[in-house]
């Protein structure tokens, strides 16, 4: 569509040429406070940021820094009770005077929003009306600000197909009828809409998987330009934004703690908290050793500290920072940090990217493969399928199945970690449930210390292992840990059951002793206090302890963490998996660990010397060792997946995107012969046709004719240049 | 198998069971219709009597009767009687009403409007009711009006609906002598389509609609006020006020659309139990609707009646509830059935 050809998303070269002294949105002092019983929350403290026009400017910080409640207080749409206090003044750029945001009365709010500056907000399913149409979605925009239909819903179908959606289908569609990534083009597609001169964003790609966000990173970088847009991209993933942002903004504590050019707080960070962040972030290139846990916890908006509000945390504090508060300090012309002593930071807190952190070696720690022995589980051409979704118009039709996963073959072995990745819809939940036996497949074997799962459980007693027993030896936790704790019972109660299950003989003080045990070694302390506490009273780090703890008491051999640190800050990653990793040595137990993300996949990986395997539309494309994985990707689709995690290295400028398309072909009809064929940048007439099988090179295994340097593939015609008279991979039709 | 087709014939099959069990309680059940039947006539209630007839005679003239009544002969082979039975269910021949001396067709079918009259029109303005009452709570919530409303709605819920009948009969039909006690029209003017007689039937239906309403208001009104709440919470509407939609197309397509699809389901099950649920109310107002008839057939061991009652309420309850499973992916869209919650 509008002669986008395969050069898809790309991004030009360094953006550092843009209008100077040109603001669009000056903040001053903005404040946003909820009344609460225990006091005055303030959630925004005194902030002031000025935006330039046609820049993007990223603000980082955790949950809870406040970045939100800036994003909104640009638009005045803090929600009720909340009090914004400040000024947030626009500019026009046609030079009418400029407009005081937080003075304007609900019509002009009205007109403001949309048509001078927009919002996207973070889940895209939930900012749409599910019984309406997208189409109506639009058109009730158009209408509600006077706008010309006909121009506007020309506009509509530019953007949409510069975004690669089918504009007609995407339209006459229900929200739910929509991939995650689809909506969120759809939803930024629908904030343009009006042509605003700044689009905020609020966690835009949260929800998405890395190679969808960073498509759309590659999008945004394109329309930003077009459309002259002002971009404010929040986000809590520095690295996200560090290739499409001029500048960045950090929060911490509902306060800005330092901005600058993007390249020079990656760099050079000037501020104690941006290093420490920068270091706790999973990275590909940076060596594992090197990334650090933050200590400490964000602060409460009720009561923060004094003085400067990261002094709880930061290593280098004085007694100064306790008593009185800094204000910004130059680091160089445009790159302001709050912190008395910013620079004596960049000694004294130290990151793997910088200046001085030139050439990261990768360390050979798991080139050795490792000598398995027998493994503990094995899959064998395991095949899982789904009914698909139905509607009474499809009255006489068959019901379509859709392969979650298909002939798959994989062994854990005792002390494993086998992480799964791939994108949403690839199987890799529906794979891991099927190891630990909650998936019965419709074909293969699940086989547990030489006994097929299901041949136990069809016959009960008959069996060497019985069915219980395997059940008891396979856990699993869950992304969501509030959901799998009762709500109504204390956390000691959650925990006794297992114990129960796996030790009936045990006394009730020993039972207590054993759980006090584990709360102190997952560093729950005081136990007794964590033990007698409700789900409701626990962080959401704390309650994926409590669920980990509750896994482990069954004395499993296997646990399947399916995405289980994703919900949790970044800072808080790592120190889970280190946790995690720990406990894998401590209590001989092996991992399956469920990720969409390769940089904590490559962690847990690395430093357990386990494997990564690579999912695609129900099958394993690539699996082997973190270094063949992360280091020599043999598989088109992981080089994708690599290409899309982000990196934190400014010299990684991003490359063109390697993949055709964005979105995910539908899983009910799975393209013939490579699955990969319609997206692959390496794509031939024969991947269309032959399906490929696991080739083995040096240990990894590959789906991919290309790892076979004697295959006919490389006598075939390429299919790449070829989308637009063939439906089946024409980016513009993909669903 | 296609969930839509797997659907139709499991309704299928719970009318076809219902059908065989009614078979099984009439043909064996102690005390049941054939015992009855078997009394009355011994007692020489029915058929011919009288000392002339001889033993042979007695027993053809028996299973005559018994094929009239109960539409199976039971000196037949098991088969036979099942199948008889079930053919002219069928073909709409329920049996005949030992009581009224008529086919229990021809006794129940010129009730059913009657009863299908009341119970519409009360599921009807309590829908209206509960979605207004709902609506109007949910955007005050937290209010006084929404505290005290709420209380009032779990508390007016707590009365078994034939209790508000009992009370609106005494108080508005004995003590005020507004509303006739009694019947389902005045017998005064010419049945037809003239006003004194349709006003004389609404007379009459007004307190058990009234009653019946009641039955689903308060709980109705309760889930109506939960579900608005919950899409007054929504990022959506956040999304379509920043979007510049006016606050009236939000209430109407966004809070009131949104909140009242899910009671859709719930309405055609209500529509479902229209047939049983009017026993007790049309007892209590001597309203002779399908209920009524239901409630004489017991007092009078009539069983062919009561057969013929119970048939048409499971049959009833069936299609609702098929009607609700197959229609509700159609009206509204965030539903599709068949659908696997799995994440995969
Ligand atoms: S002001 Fe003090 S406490 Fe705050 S960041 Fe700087 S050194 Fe740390
Ligand atoms: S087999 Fe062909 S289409 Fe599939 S990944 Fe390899 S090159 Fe790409």
């Amino acid at each position: 569509m509008s002669g986008t050809t395969e050069e898809n998303v790309d991004s030009e070269s360094p953006r550092s040429v843009r209008s100077e002294g040109n603001t669009i949105l000056e903040v001053r002092d903005a404040t946003v406070s909820f009344e609460m019983e225990r006091g005055e929350s303030r959630v925004l403290n005194g902030v002031d940021l000025s935006v330039e026009r046609d820049e993007v400017l990223g603000i980082v910080g955790e949950s809870g820094s406040g970045k939100s409640m800036l994003a909104n207080a640009l638009l005045d749409a803090v929600v009720d009770p909340g009090k914004t206090s400040g000024s947030v003044r626009y500019f026009p750029p046609d030079g009418r005077d400029p407009i005081d945001v937080l003075e304007l009365n609900d019509d002009e709010l009205r007109t403001f929003r949309w048509e001078e500056i927009s919002i996207v907000f973070q889940g895209a399913m939930s900012s749409f009306n599910p019984t309406m149409k997208i189409r109506d979605h639009f058109a009730e925009t158009i209408d509600a600000h006077d706008a010309d239909p006909e121009e506007c819903i020309e506009r509509a179908y530019d953007l949409l197909s510069e975004l690669y959606l089918d504009a007609d289908r995407v339209l006459d569609s229900y929200p739910h009828e929509l991939s995650g990534g689809m909506q969120q083009r759809t939803l930024i597609a629908l904030s343009l809409i009006l042509e605003p001169d700044v689009l905020v964003m609020d966690e835009p790609t949260a929800a998405l998987d890395l190679l969808m966000q960073r498509s759309i990173i590659s999008l945004l970088d394109r329309l930003q330009r077009e459309y002259d847009l002002t971009l404010v991209f929040i986000t809590h993933d520095l690295p996200l934004v560090a290739h499409l942002a001029d500048r960045i903004a950090v929060m911490y504590a509902f306060e800005l703690a330092e901005i600058g050019p993007a390249e020079e707080i990656i760099t050079n960070a000037a501020h104690p908290y941006t290093r420490m962040l920068l270091g706790s972030t999973p990275n590909l290139d940076a060596p594992v050793d090197e990334m650090r846990v933050i200590e400490g916890s964000s602060p409460d908006p009720v009561a923060p500290p004094t003085g400067c509000r990261y002094h709880p945390r930061c290593p280098i504090s004085r007694d100064i920072c306790a008593e009185s508060s800094p204000e910004f300090e130059d680091v160089s012309a445009e790159h302001q940090a709050a912190c008395f002593f910013h620079e004596e930071a960049s000694d004294a807190v130290t990151y793997p990217i910088g200046e001085d952190n030139d050439a990261i070696e990768t360390e050979g720690s798991s080139t050795s493969s490792r000598d398995y022995g027998e493994p503990i589980l094995s899959l064998d051409d395991v095949t899982v399928e789904f009914e698909g979704d139905q509607s009474i118009l499809d009255l006489f039709d068959e019901p379509e199945y859709v392969r979650a996963v298909d002939d798959v073959s994989l062994d854990v072995h005792e002390d494993d970690v086998v992480a799964l990745v791939g994108e949403s819809g690839c199987g890799k939940t529906t794979l891991g449930k099927t190891i630990i036996g909650v998936h019965r497949p419709e074909s293969g074997n699940v086989t547990y210390r030489g006994q097929d799962i299901w041949e136990a459980r069809d016959s009960h007693r008959e069996a060497e292992i019985s069915f219980s027993e395997i059940r008891g030896a396979l856990q699993m936790i869950h992304q969501d840990p509030g959901s799998s704790l009762n709500p109504n019972k204390r956390v000691i109660h959650s925990l006794r059951k297992p114990l129960k299950k796996s030790q009936p003989d045990l006394e009730r003080v020993e039972q207590e002793r054993r759980i006090m045990a584990m709360l102190e070694y997952v560093g729950m302390s005081p136990p007794e206090d964590y033990a007698n506490r409700y789900p409701h009273q626990l962080s959401g780090g704390e309650k994926q302890r409590v669920a980990l703890i509750r896994a482990l008491l069954m004395n499993p051999d296997v646990i399947l963490a399916d995405e289980a640190i994703s919900a949790l800050d970044v800072s808080l990653r790592v120190e889970m998996m280190e946790l995690l990793l720990d406990l894998q040595g401590r209590f001989n137990t092996s991992f399956v660990f469920i990720s969409h993300d390769l940089s904590n996949a490559r962690y847990l990986a690395e430093k357990a010397d386990g494997r990564i395997a690579v999912m695609y539309l129900g099958e394993i494309v690539e699996i082997g060792t973190v270094e063949q994985i992360i280091h020599d990707p043999q598989h088109p689709y992981t080089q994708a997946l690599r290409w899309a995690t982000p990196d934190l290295n400014p010299r990684n400028e991003s490359e063109e995107s390697p993949i055709r398309a964005i979105d995910i072909p539908d899983p009910k009809d799975p393209p013939s012969g490579c699955r990969f064929h319609t997206r692959c940048p390496e794509a031939r007439e024969i991947c269309r046709q032959v399906h490929p099988t696991n080739i083995s090179t040096n240990g990894s295994e590959v789906a991919c004719f290309r790892a076979d340097p004697d295959h006919d593939y490389w006598d075939s015609p390429s299919i790449v240049n070829e989308e637009s008279d063939d439906d089946e991979t024409s980016m513009s039709t993909l669903d | 198998m296609n969930y839509y087709v797997k659907r139709v014939l499991q309704s299928l099959f719970t009318i076809w069971a219902v059908l065989t069990i009614t078979f099984v309680l009439i043909r064996w059940m102690p005390g049941g219709p054939l015992d009855y039947l078997m009394a009355q006539f011994v007692q020489g209630n029915l058929g011919p009597s009288g000392t002339g007839v001889d033993t042979q005679e007695r027993i053809a003239a028996f299973e005559r009767m018994a094929e009239v009544y109960i539409n199976f002969d039971p000196t037949a082979p098991l088969y036979v009687q099942y199948f008889e039975y079930v053919g002219d269910v069928l073909t709409g021949n329920l049996g005949r009403s030992i009581w009224y001396q008529q086919p229990v067709e021809e006794v129940l079918f010129p009730a059913i409007p009657w009863t299908v009259f009341i119970g519409a029109v009360a599921i009807f303005i309590s829908f209206i009711s509960r979605v207004i009452v709902g609506a109007a709570l949910a955007y005050k919530e937290g209010s006084k009006l929404d505290i005290g409303g709420t209380t009032l709605l779990i508390w007016g819920h707590s009365i078994p609906f034939y209790v508000v009948a009992i009370l609106l009969l005494y108080t508005f039909g004995y003590q005020f002598g507004w509303f006739p006690v009694s019947g389902r029209y005045n017998p005064d003017p010419p049945a037809g389509l003239n006003w004194p007689f349709i006003a004389g039937i609404l007379h009459h239906a007004a307190l058990p609609m009234v009653a019946l309403a009641w039955a689903s208001f308060g709980a109705g009104a309760i889930a109506m006020r939960a579900n608005a709440i919950q899409i007054l919470g929504e990022d959506y509407l956040r999304a379509a006020k920043l979007r510049g939609i006016t606050s009236k197309r939000i209430t109407l397509l966004y809070v009131a659309r949104n909140a009242i699809l899910p009671m859709y389901t719930q309405m055609l099950i209500q529509v479902g139990f229209i047939f049983s649920g009017s026993i007790i109310l049309e007892m209590v107002f001597e309203y002779r609707g399908v209920g009524w008839y239901m409630f004489q057939a017991i007092q009078n061991n009539d069983y062919p009646l009561m057969m013929g009652c119970f048939l048409l309420i499971t049959v009833t309850i069936a299609i609702a509830m098929l009607v609700a499973d197959l229609t509700y992916g159609l009206v509204d869209p965030r539903v599709r059935r068949g659908e696997s919650s799995e994440s995969f």
